[in-house]
């Protein structure tokens, strides 16, 4: 294992997903597992050979010399490992999905994505990180479209948002080479965090441009709006990896850049409003905000792929919040709520897709009581929802109450006042999604639905140990990251393997799953004792002696699923929802009314004529005037 | 016998006991409710035979979800009253009110799988108004909370009830009135009784979650009820009425408050749940807002 | 050195000989023209490697300011390299065509190819008018040729704006020679500086609003619709790769040699500021140029427009004026005519072959044609400048040089980088609708080894570029020195040297 490894892991998916191009779509899908178990494997031995890098020097007359190079950072690697440990588990889950029925072409692009993100983890120069992102964003454009004209249409918003971030990176890319002379990212982070005590502007342009490119692409504020049409949108088996691991790109560029930047700054050279630099600050606000909105918007959405998308929304948020604090505990709990979500929000839209697969239905009102005839996917998705709202003893309450021991540490309450809103509103929607798929009554449509193919259970359950582990045992996660903390500039958090120590209490997650298993062990004990049970059906229910089925209600009917929170709606009206998504399409329409004014020129002959005066006269006055 | 065994003891000792506890307010408050209607209402002990009955009885069920949701629902809330420190005493050692508040959600989300696997739709109306309804609750609840979060850098309940064992006048009460006042208000939602018993609504959709519960599911659903009960007079009493040095005190402390409690549901009617919401925020919620912008900026 | 005169003479001598073969062997004819094309070709590539230092011919022994003189550098062996190339494929791509055109059109294609490389090589002013109105008049002709209507309508639009820009062109000339007594673009260099700056700035602006006609630039731009779109596919794939670019080296040539512009000094007569003139109207050809091709539901358009936003940007590298913008120029001006090339080939076939140019009516082609499909991302990804296709480089250089430079402004270089966006957009909203559903199943597209041979050229190229730019890095990086006036190698020297002073 040489450090030519590290050229393999991001060339060599890319080169065979073009060469995949040609090949059937069957053994397409073989060989993205197969190469998916290599890559897992030669990157979790990356981590034992130490400080490893591979330099590719090359000059051009226009960039000057530039040294291209991979290397494995303690965060590089971190984000490098959970990446491909999750595209493992949804390459598995994606062979049994993609039968004769449901088979995308995405296989070859989403190799080269594959490819992509690698690269992007292991850069340490802005060269290859540029080239890594680019190909990222439009091969899961192509992904996204999957030849669907609806599909492409959330695919291009998402596309250009995002590619509005990249070249925002590119203008901030060319100031800090300006500035270093150095391609390299560790010395940008240096350079600029010195910037900020005495070039404060430039620093805060560099700063600013960058956190636009990832602030897009991790659809946060003002760029929350594209999830829910892009992961709804996406062949079903790839939404888990948009939604678990693409959107964590902008997160890892926060956590690469920025947050060091600040790390490095020295306390008092920039205002700070509790605690945190102004910048920073701004930059929680904002994520907080996006948490509220994903929030609102998922409690009353009725398709539930939309519902998903607008909970990522929200979870980026406490993310961004994480980060935001510029703790060592905001950073690890940034890091362990990346992962978590990973692995929730993947077993959740991984059970989604298990649904759509067997019964081809994406509104939630049609579906229910699936619990009884899908078993295994009811329980991913139920362990999904308990890790998404944040109770112990799973994974998502070790993260989430990690931020909010940051939060309290810089005493920013307002922020954790807007967070726990979020957290109490993720209550509302993921229930209403378990209810209305996988509860309630079953419809006669649906009772020959059979549990998920054997290869996607199993993708399954593994994702719902993964849960359990990571919440009984939070040292599994945390131990790792102090490497990470110590090489962004910050203190090491103190955990072990069963507890984890905040600013202001520890908690052993390992007791609470203990006791919590006990309190269980009593009441199964009650139960048992009691009196006999009787199985009765579905529609046999308190209905105050009158039969549904006297007025055509079947379990179709029956089932209390569409417009869940319909009473209240009206508490959220004053809201300025989707103001954002007006300002998008009013800049659009702008753009096409300028393009069609200008090819109206053309029209008439007079018109051309004129054309050359208004030019001459457009000469003459920018001359003159600058 | 290890340590663990020990503690396993105990801490099922403390799982009857919290049912029992939570069983005698509700037998007292049916007393207590009876005379202020100038009835004479059921013995106090009236509902450990309730609960006795309904596990002898026969019961229904709809499918293995059901099961499994109460089950859980149970477990959950008596896991939470593993953390409420009694008589300045916890058992477990830490008391992190985060947790509280985190573990009781098993308990709701438990209950509400168990129940909305019944198939029936009263039940899931009753789940979605009480989960609206923590949105209106919890917001004020936790606004207070943080408050006390930042004064003492601590979030563990026990530092709070030792903090004010120094005489009455030590009590949060008085150090935090606006946030009393919230966490009063928001308590009334918290508990589920009027203005704010949306989620069992009797009269409306026919007891919520309760339609399909009969025998042991019944049982189980009024055990929740009791250690709802105990863990959340608790909390309110370790809060702000200054834990207690001894258990009948304790006692005392807390079925005060579920006396409270107990005497604005006889009086009240209930609120709609977009109205219940809104004057939870606008109510419960400003002084819970005020109390934590004061305490963020003077205290 | 002396056989450069060929590649403006050889293709005029066979454009005399091509029409009266016609008559007789109208296949013959067609051929010889490819020929003649693919001999320039060669012997421009073969002057390209064996060239050492910039060198001036004197035409006819008439030494300057009597006579005409031609001057041979990197910048215009590797531009007339370029054109050499794009007509050569040109030409194989119409033949290959369903559509039979008459030998007058390769006769036509053959006096274009003079006058572009006339316009390349030659070192005076007038000669420069010259070739541009040769190459004019022969592009509205084959402009024409195409499609009835829409060819005539696009060729009558051509002509008007560009004959406003002819007249002011030799007003223009009219000035300068009264003024400076030359028309020798070395001699005249600096003297601009002599001039009443008045009278200065009048001359520039003349110039200017004529070379924006040929470079697209906005508002002189308004033909470009019409033009692209009544052409035959060859020949907008000609007039966006070589055409343009002939404008874009005269805007070169004039910029730096005739205007004096230093390297990185703003140009100023009087109070009449030219750099900003460039850079900004650079900045709103690019937003203008991309906001058009953003609304068209016509494939031609939308290239066309495309070509537009492209022009703006290299005319604000030209603007910025530092050594490092011009490569990124003239990289971005060489990669665009590949990929554009590409583009038009293949948007030519999918016309042919589905019989409109709405691109919304070619919905499911590339399932059928997949290959004709992934040539398109690869040109349309080349085009927009996507790292690891041809475009990157250039643009990235340009945009670099945007953030260092005196002559340039951030506001315009964030307003080109946000009109990008737009560009990958609508660029990608058509590759992907053609692997969409199709509303009938689509047939498969007529090709043949001719046209594949031209696009797999193509695209490889592109590829091949994007990802080892180095050999081509190696021939650009000389430009930028050469174009200076003031060193040895420059431009102005070596003509001087070549007149023996």
């Amino acid at each position: 294992m040489t450090s030519n490894m590290l050229p393999f892991i991001v060339i060599a998916p890319v080169l065979l997903g073009l060469l995949m191009l040609s090949m059937p779509k069957r053994l397409n899908w073989w060989i993205f597992f197969l190469l998916n178990i290599v890559l897992a494997g030669v990157i979790f031995t990356l981590k034992s050979k130490g400080a490893m890098s591979f330099t590719f020097q090359w000059t051009l007359f226009g960039t000057g010399k530039v040294v291209q190079k991979l290397g494995v950072t303690p965060l590089g690697w971190f984000f490098l490992a959970i990446s491909s440990a999750a595209t493992l588990l949804f390459s598995m889950f994606s062979l049994d999905f993609n039968d004769k029925k449901h088979s995308t072409a995405i296989a070859p692009l989403w190799l080269m994505l594959v490819g992509a993100t690698n690269g992007i983890f292991l850069s340490q120069d802005w060269i290859s990180f540029f080239i890594s992102w680019e190909l990222m964003s439009w091969t899961s454009l192509f992904i996204i479209g999957h030849g669907k004209t609806s599909s492409f249409k959330a695919g291009i918003y998402y596309y250009a948002l995002s590619f509005f971030g990249t070249m925002a990176m590119m203008a901030g890319i060319w100031l800090l080479f300006h500035r270093t002379g150095s391609w390299e990212i560790s010395s940008g982070v240096l350079k600029t965090a010195q910037d900020l005590s005495s070039h404060r502007g430039f620093a805060l342009t560099v700063l600013s441009l960058f956190t636009v490119a990832f602030l897009a692409k991790s659809a946060l504020f003002p760029f929350h709006m594209w999830p829910q049409m892009a992961h709804a949108e996406a062949p079903d088996d790839f939404s888990a990896y948009l939604s678990g691991i693409m959107i964590k790109y902008g997160v890892y560029g926060l956590l690469l850049f920025i947050v060091p930047v600040f790390a490095l700054t020295p306390r008092g050279t920039i205002k700070s409003i509790s605690g945190v630099p102004w910048p920073m600050y701004i930059l929680a606000v904002m994520s907080a905000l996006t948490s509220v909105i994903g929030t609102v918007m998922a409690i009353f959405t009725n398709d539930m792929k939309k519902l998903m998308a607008w909970s990522t929304v929200a979870n980026v948020g406490y993310i961004g919040v994480g980060l935001a604090t510029g703790t060592s505990l905001g950073y690890a709990a940034a890091m362990f709520h990346t992962v978590n979500h990973m692995m929730f929000k993947g077993g959740i839209f991984a059970s989604l897709a298990a649904v759509k697969y067997r019964t081809g239905e994406r509104e939630m009102h049609r579906l229910g009581g699936l619990a009884y005839v899908m078993p295994i996917t009811f329980f991913t998705f139920l362990l999904g929802i308990i890790a998404a709202a944040g109770i112990p003893p799973l994974s998502g309450f070790n993260s989430k109450w990690m931020i909010f021991q940051a939060l309290f540490e810089k005493k920013m309450v307002f922020v954790a006042t807007a967070l726990f809103f979020a957290s109490t509103g993720a209550f509302l929607y993921l229930f209403r999604g378990l209810h209305t798929i996988f509860l309630g009554q079953l419809s006669p449509r649906f009772r020959n639905v059979k549990e998920a193919p054997p290869l996607m259970s199993l993708s399954m359950i593994v994702l719902m140990i993964l849960m359990l582990a990571a919440g009984i045992f939070p040292g599994l996660v945390t131990g790792r990251f102090n490497d990470i903390l110590v090489a962004a500039g910050l203190n090491p958090i103190k955990t072990t393997l069963y507890s984890m120590t905040g600013s202001t209490t520890s908690i052993n997650s390992t007791l609470v799953a203990s006791v919590f298993a006990l309190a269980v062990g009593v009441v199964f004990f009650l139960f048992v004792i009691g009196g006999r049970k009787r199985r009765v059906k579905m529609m046999d229910n308190y209905t105050c002696g009158e039969d549904p089925l006297d007025w055509n209600v079947g379990p179709d009917r029956y089932h209390y699923g569409y417009d869940f929170y319909q009473p209240i709606k009206g508490l959220f009206s004053w809201m300025p929802l989707g103001v954002v998504e007006k300002g998008y399409n009013a800049l659009g329409r702008f753009m096409e009314r300028l393009g069609n004014l200008v090819t109206s020129i053309s029209a008439d002959g007079t018109r051309l004529g004129w054309s050359f005066v208004l030019g001459v006269i457009l000469i003459i006055v920018i001359g003159v005037v600058k | 016998m290890n340590a663990y065994a020990l503690l396993g003891i105990k801490l099922i000792g403390v799982s009857f006991g919290s049912m029992a506890v939570g069983l005698l307010f509700m037998g007292l408050g049916r007393k207590v409710t009876a005379r202020i209607q100038r009835r004479m209402g059921p013995p106090f002990y009236q509902s450990f035979i309730d609960v006795i009955k309904c596990f002898t009885k026969t019961s229904i069920t709809h499918n293995f979800v059901m099961d499994l949701g109460i089950i859980m629902a149970l477990g959950g809330l008596i896991a939470t009253a593993f953390f409420i420190p009694f008589a300045n005493f916890s058992i477990l050692g830490s008391s992190s009110v985060v947790i509280v508040l985190y573990l009781m959600s098993i308990g709701y989300l438990g209950m509400a799988m168990g129940v909305s696997a019944s198939g029936n739709p009263n039940a899931t109306i009753g789940i979605s108004r009480a989960l609206a309804l923590m949105m209106g609750y919890e917001i004020p609840f936790v606004m207070v909370i943080m408050a006390m979060l930042i004064t003492y850098n601590s979030s563990d309940l026990l530092t709070y009830a030792v903090a004010q064992s120094n005489g009455i006048g030590s009590w949060h009460i008085w150090k935090y009135p606006l946030g009393f006042i919230a966490v009063e208000i928001a308590f009334q939602a918290m508990v589920g009784e009027a203005p704010y018993d949306h989620m069992i609504a009797p009269a409306e959709i026919a007891s919520g979650p309760m339609v399909e519960l009969s025998g042991k599911y019944l049982g189980i659903g009024f055990l929740l009820h009791a250690v709802q009960l105990y863990v959340e007079t608790g909390l309110i009493v370790n809060l702000f009425l200054g834990g207690a040095s001894s258990w009948y005190v304790m006692l005392v402390k807390m079925f005060a408050v579920y006396f409270t409690t107990l005497s604005i549901n006889a009086v009240m009617a209930r609120y709609r749940i977009e109205q219940g919401i809104r004057h939870l925020w606008i109510w419960a919620g400003s002084f819970g807002l005020l109390q934590l912008i004061y305490t963020r900026i003077w205290g | 050195m002396k056989y450069s005169i060929f590649l403006i003479v050889a293709p005029m001598a066979m454009a005399f000989l091509v029409p009266f073969l016609g008559h007789v062997m109208p296949a013959l004819s067609k051929g010889l023209s490819f020929l003649t094309a693919l001999a320039g070709t060669v012997l421009s590539v073969f002057l390209l490697i064996t060239y050492k230092t910039p060198f001036t011919v004197i035409m006819g022994g008439w030494i300057p300011p009597f006579g005409i003189n031609l001057h041979v550098d990197m910048l215009s062996l590797l531009f007339a390299t370029v054109v050499y190339g794009a007509v050569t494929l040109g030409i194989a791509f119409q033949l290959s065509s369903v559509v039979v055109k008459k030998p007058y059109f390769y006769m036509l294609i053959l006096l274009l190819l003079t006058s572009l490389n006339g316009m390349i090589l030659t070192g005076d002013l007038f000669n420069l008018f010259v070739f541009m109105e040769i190459a004019g008049i022969s592009s509205w002709a084959l402009i024409a040729s195409g499609n009835k209507t829409a060819g005539v309508r696009g060729a009558l639009q051509y002509m008007v704006v560009a004959s406003l820009a002819s007249v002011a062109y030799l007003a223009a000339i009219a000035i300068i020679y009264s003024s400076t007594g030359t028309l020798n673009m070395a001699q005249i260099s600096g003297g601009l500086r002599e001039m009443n700056s008045a009278m200065a700035a009048l001359a520039v602006l003349l110039i200017l609003a004529s070379l924006f006609t040929e470079m697209e630039i906005f508002p002189f731009n308004s033909w470009v619709g019409s033009a692209y779109r009544g052409a035959p596919s060859s020949i907008s794939g000609l007039l966006s790769s070589a055409v343009a670019l002939a404008g874009a080296y005269a805007m070169l040539r004039i910029s730096y040699i005739v205007f004096g512009a230093g390297m990185g000094n703003i140009i100023r007569f009087g109070s009449f500021n030219i750099t900003s003139i460039l850079f900004w109207m650079g900045v709103v050809t690019v937003v203008t140029g991309e906001a058009s091709a953003f609304t068209q539901k016509d494939a031609k358009r939308m290239l066309a427009w495309s070509s537009v936003g492209q022009m703006g940007m290299i005319l604000m590298a030209i603007a910025i004026a530092s050594e490092k913008s011009i490569y990124g120029a003239v990289f971005a001006l060489i990669t665009h005519s590949i990929s554009k090339l590409l583009l038009f080939m293949i948007v030519g076939r999918l016309v042919s072959a589905t019989g409109t140019s709405d691109w919304t009516r070619w919905k499911g082609i590339g399932r059928k044609n997949s290959i004709l499909g992934i040539f398109f991302i690869i040109g349309a990804l080349g085009v927009t400048g996507i790292p690891l296709f041809a475009g990157f480089w250039g643009k990235f250089t340009i945009i670099g040089s945007a953030f260092k430079s005196t002559g340039s402004s951030y506001l315009g270089v964030y307003i080109i980088l946000a009109a990008t966006v737009m560009e990958a957009v609508y660029f990608l909203r058509l590759a992907h609708a053609l692997f969409e559903e199709p509303e009938r199943k689509p047939g498969k597209v007529n090709t043949g080894i001719v046209f594949w041979t031209c696009t797999t050229l193509l695209a490889l190229a592109v590829v091949i570029i994007g990802v080892f730019p180095a050999p081509l890095d190696r021939k650009i990086k000389k430009i930028p020195s050469e174009l200076r006036g003031d060193n040895t190698s420059g431009y102005i020297s070596t003509v001087y040297k070549a007149m023996g002073r």
